[in-house]
């Protein structure tokens, strides 16, 4: 087993996955658009790109389901997740245990609140996840042609209702997942599930109230 | 006339002949710098050395990427990594990938529970299950969940990765996209041990040129790596560019001063006979030196060989006073029985005073001085017994450079600037308060000081040990090495929280001793037991409970597994750190503990030895290697006062008189005295260097100092001794003036040395000398 990579792989999957959250709260930028693309029927990864890039994000409260062969029942995890340009990506745990977790740069810092620690690793010394992250911030800056040097890239339905499907091109990382399938709605992203090798599988999803 | 007997022209043809061919296909130069260092006196010292020539460390190749991008760096460094690891050429080649890791972690893994520090029996009790899996859930929550689920059955109390925690402890440097970089990101950085050792400097070099030609073709094989530059630092790189440099000097420096010294002799004479003839001594003496030492020690010092050959050099006095004297009114034979005693007893005192570097204890300096009597001597005998043969019957030379003897004949007016000089030269000596000594035994390097510098931030750069502060284990047994430096972990983590040091590397920190281990297979409970444990942690936690069978059947399955030793990780890159820091020498084991960024050395030796450990020592290497220098310099100033002393006792041998030796050492004893001051005025420290080249100088100025105080039957004779004597002398200073503007400090230190030193010995044996005709000249009989 290669444990270094899977780790570095896996952490780096879930932090895209962190960020990709909070794209789901852009904020509605059709009215930028011009009227020439609004009332085309295709529906693009350009235009996507284009849509993301061009968003605002705030914090916005999530729901995680994770369902496991090692666990009797799904795991179901409440939190908040938030982005701030170029950099800041936070994933914030409120139940069942209270975490967070902040990539900021290069760096990330993981707070466990119950036993009250505080580690901080460099993502430097993790390639593999370094590039998703960055891969990640790419897709966020609509940045296509990084995105796709990692996944194989699939968008089908409309503008209105759209599926993004992420296969991943390196066999390390095929190793632990074997697809991430992002649902949106225009330059809103309302879930993201990932789908492991094993079996085991997690839905996220983007809740509406606000806090 | 009787015409010379040929015998010794044959006896010297059929041994030149001998000499050169054993010169010219059994001679071995080696040039390691280590080489010329003495064994040592004390355990630690012999330690030291053997670590210098052997060790590791010696082995060590520090490798820095500059130019172009991050990127690019990072994928060069990976290349370049690559290739150094297929060529087979490096027992380690690391540059922050983890690749090793991964290549046995199967072997950790099922090793966790001996390895792992935080193995107790309390550990595996129902609480410390539970919180233990209560993290295992949140870490489902976190982004890390996938990478944990992978061992989470296994490993559910994390065992492993804290044993990577706990060896990432010794410090490694950044890494960028998995590779070693620099901290201000400029340079990607590898460290890479060779196979041959440190010193076998020809595998080293062929070694170096093969990583060169590697290196240009990784840069050629893409637009990208162009621009990129490729350094490289460490003690083997730094010897084999030592021998290079003093290659190369040693070169052009003897074309150089022989090119001089040819053209002078010739200018002068107008001769290419006299020329010639004044080449056979020295040449004759060079060869036989060489030939000498080879069959004694089996191989020459570079820097003997360069050294000693100017030095025999000298010996071209021999003839140009045997030339100067001969004249169509003074036959050859004549001349020669006249000047052969007072040539003789300085060759033999020049001799008593080499003698004293055979006791020296350094293999460089005992060889110079067999190197210096075996040439000297035959070149005197050659002068004796076969020039005369050589020469035809009417061979005269012609009188040179008449117009400077009036001056040196003048000189004994001026007598009292003698003490003048002396008395200024120890006035200042006394009041200086610069070191006298060269004690550094690295400003002795050919290395230019920006590549040493350079070499430092590397070493800081990659965590290298710096060379510096080490501190010794001793024990009986691999066991007592291990435990003892298992005492000592808690002891140096106090020491960094402390701030006395930022960081050390200990071989405990990675292969437990078996008692530790033994403590931590005895902590690990019953089947029974644990899954009773297991059975309270789980509850109210959704895992399902037959998934941590694995985790039970390792417990299980760890209390019979065969307990790590050394030889467990033999052949893999933990392998070669565990051997670097744990090994056997004279039946001893010794664990090194290297350590990093020592701020507080006073501080660290109180702390170790409250320790009351036996066994234990610390070693500041810079402090022991200057210690072992200092050492052998007051060694070596003990032996030339033998030495001196012995010069005195043959002179006053050969002279008969108290008086005219006293005349005859003076000037030499003031020479002496004003060169080392002159070179303490111009910032040089002393080293054992200069004091051989001191003894040169003593060896010079007792051959002027005789010449000149020799009984004259005529104004005429005593002026042709000037002649031949101010030759002597601008010979001389020709040669190792050229030595003194060499860069290598070593070569640089003779030069100036033995220039300044001929040069004040003609003057102040010329004022020393008694004015014309009075008491106590004297002559020799052959």
């Amino acid at each position: 087993m290669k444990l270094f990579k899977c780790f570095r792989f896996v952490l780096g999957v879930q932090l895209v996955l962190v960020g990709m959250g909070s794209v789901l709260d852009a904020q509605d930028v059709v009215r930028d658009l011009s009227p020439a693309i609004q009332q085309r029927e295709s529906w693009t990864l350009e235009q996507f790109a284009d849509l993301i890039g061009k968003a605002t994000f705030h914090q916005v409260p999530y729901e995680e389901t994770h369902v496991s062969q090692i666990l009797t029942e799904p795991l179901l995890s409440k939190g908040t997740l938030s982005f701030t340009r170029p950099s800041r990506l936070e994933k914030h745990v409120f139940s069942p245990y209270e975490e967070r977790y902040v990539i900021e740069g290069n760096s990330l810092v993981w707070e466990d609140k119950v036993n009250g620690t505080i580690k901080e690793l460099s993502l430097e010394d993790y390639p593999i996840f370094l590039s998703f992250v960055e891969g990640f911030r790419a897709v966020l800056a609509g940045d296509l042609p990084t995105l796709k040097n990692w996944f194989a890239l699939d968008l089908s339905g409309s503008k209105n209702n759209w599926i993004l499907t992420l296969t991943p091109r390196e066999d390390e990382i095929r190793q632990f997942v074997t697809v991430i399938r992002f649902t949106g709605k225009v330059a809103k992203i309302s879930g993201i599930e990932i789908q492991e090798t094993s079996g085991d599988h997690s839905i996220l999803t983007i809740t509406t109230e606000r806090k | 006339m009787k015409t010379p007997s040929r015998i010794p022209l044959i006896i010297w043809v059929i041994l030149l002949g001998l000499a050169s061919w054993f010169v010219l296909n059994m001679t071995r130069v080696e040039a390691e710098l280590s080489l010329l260092l003495p064994a040592g006196n004390t355990p630690t010292q012999q330690l030291l050395v053997d670590q210098l020539r052997h060790g590791p460390t010696s082995r060590l190749i520090l490798i820095g990427l500059q130019g172009e991008d991050l990127d690019t760096r990072a994928q060069a460094s990976r290349k370049l990594a690559a290739w150094m690891r297929e060529s087979g050429d490096f027992v380690q080649v690391s540059n922050g990938d983890t690749q090793w890791l991964t290549d046995q972690q199967d072997f950790l893994f099922q090793y966790r529970f001996l390895l792992s520090p935080s193995i107790t029996a309390s550990g595996f009790t129902a609480p410390a299950l539970h919180k233990a899996l209560v993290n295992r859930l949140k870490d489902l929550t976190s982004p890390l969940s996938p990478f944990v689920k992978k061992n989470l059955s296994r490993d559910p109390t994390g065992e492993f990765t804290k044993i990577l925690a706990h060896w990432s402890l010794s410090s490694s440097p950044k890494t960028f996209r998995g590779v070693w970089v620099s901290a201000n990101k400029q340079w990607a950085l590898l460290a890479a041990e060779t196979k041959v050792a440190g010193f076998d400097l020809d595998a080293q070099e062929d070694l170096h040129n093969r990583l060169q030609v590697g290196w240009n073709q990784l840069i050629e094989s893409s637009e990208n790596f162009h621009a990129l530059h490729m350094v490289r630092t460490g003690p083997a790189i730094f010897a084999v560019q030592s021998r290079q440099q003093i290659k190369a000097e040693a070169q052009w420096l003897a074309v150089g001063a022989t090119t001089l010294v040819i053209l002078f002799i010739y200018f002068l004479y107008r001769s290419w006979r006299v020329l010639v003839l004044c080449l056979i001594p020295v040449a004759s003496g060079v060869v036989t030196g060489i030939a000498c030492v080879n069959l004694l020690f089996g191989y020459i010092h570079g820097v003997t060989l360069a050294f000693g050959v100017t030095l025999i050099g000298v010996a071209a006095d021999y003839p140009i006073h045997f030339f100067t004297h001969v004249t169509p009114a003074v036959p050859a034979r004549t001349a020669l029985t006249s000047i052969w005693p007072i040539m003789r007893l300085g060759v033999v005192t020049t001799a008593i005073g080499y003698s004293a570097l055979l006791f020296s204890g350094f293999p460089g300096l005992t060889q110079l001085g067999i190197f210096a009597i075996v040439g000297l001597s035959t070149a005197a005998v050659v002068t004796r017994w076969v020039l005369p043969i050589l020469l035809s019957v009417n061979f005269s030379a012609r009188p040179v450079l008449g117009q400077l003897v009036p001056f040196i004949r003048w000189l004994p007016r001026v007598k009292y600037l003698l003490p003048v000089f002396v008395l200024l030269a120890g006035v200042f000596l006394a009041w200086s308060d610069q070191p006298f000594w060269e004690q550094q035994l690295a400003n002795l390097s050919p290395i230019a000081a920006e590549n040493r510098t350079l070499d430092q931030e590397l070493r800081l750069e990659l965590g290298a040990p710096d060379v510096r502060d080490l501190l010794i284990i001793e024990a009986s047994t691999e066991e007592e090495a291990l435990r003892q430096s298992e005492t000592l972990i808690p002891v140096f983590n106090q020491f960094v929280t402390q701030g006395i040091l930022t960081g050390y590397d200990i071989v405990a920190r990675y292969l437990p001793s078996l008692k530790t281990q033994e403590e931590r297979r005895a902590a690990l409970p019953e089947g029974v037991k644990l899954k009773e444990a297991l059975k309270q942690a789980l509850v109210g936690l959704p895992f399902r409970h037959n998934i941590f069978e694995p985790f039970i059947q390792t417990v299980e399955t760890t209390k019979v597994l065969d307990p790590l030793t050394k030889s467990s990780f033999r052949g893999t890159a933990m392998g070669v750190k565990i051997e670097s820091l744990l090994f056997m020498r004279d039946q001893q084991w010794i664990a090194l503990v290297p350590l990093r960024g020592v701020k507080d050395r006073e501080g660290l030796i109180k702390g170790i030895g409250d320790q009351n450990l036996e066994g234990l020592y610390y070693l500041d290497l810079r402090e022991e290697s200057n210690n072992l220098v200092k050492g052998y310099q007051k060694e070596m100033v003990k032996l030339l006062g033998w030495g001196g002393l012995f010069i005195l006792m043959s002179l006053f041998l050969g002279l008969q008189s108290f008086a005219r030796t006293l005349r005859v050492m003076i000037p030499v004893i003031c020479g002496v005295l004003v060169v080392a001051a002159f070179l303490h005025l111009i910032g040089q420290r002393l080293s054992l260097f200069h004091l051989a080249s001191l003894l040169l100088v003593v060896g010079i100025g007792l051959d002027y100092s005789l010449f000149l105080n020799r009984r004259h039957d005529s104004p005429e004779e005593h002026n042709r001794t000037v002649q031949a004597l101010i030759i002597c002398s601008i010979t001389t200073v020709l040669v190792f003036g050229i030595l003194a503007f060499s860069e290598f400090p070593v070569l640089q230190a003779i030069g100036t040395t033995a220039a300044l030193g001929s040069l004040l010995s003609l003057l102040f044996a010329a004022m020393a000398v008694s004015q014309d005709g009075a008491e106590p000249s004297y002559s020799l009989d052959g």
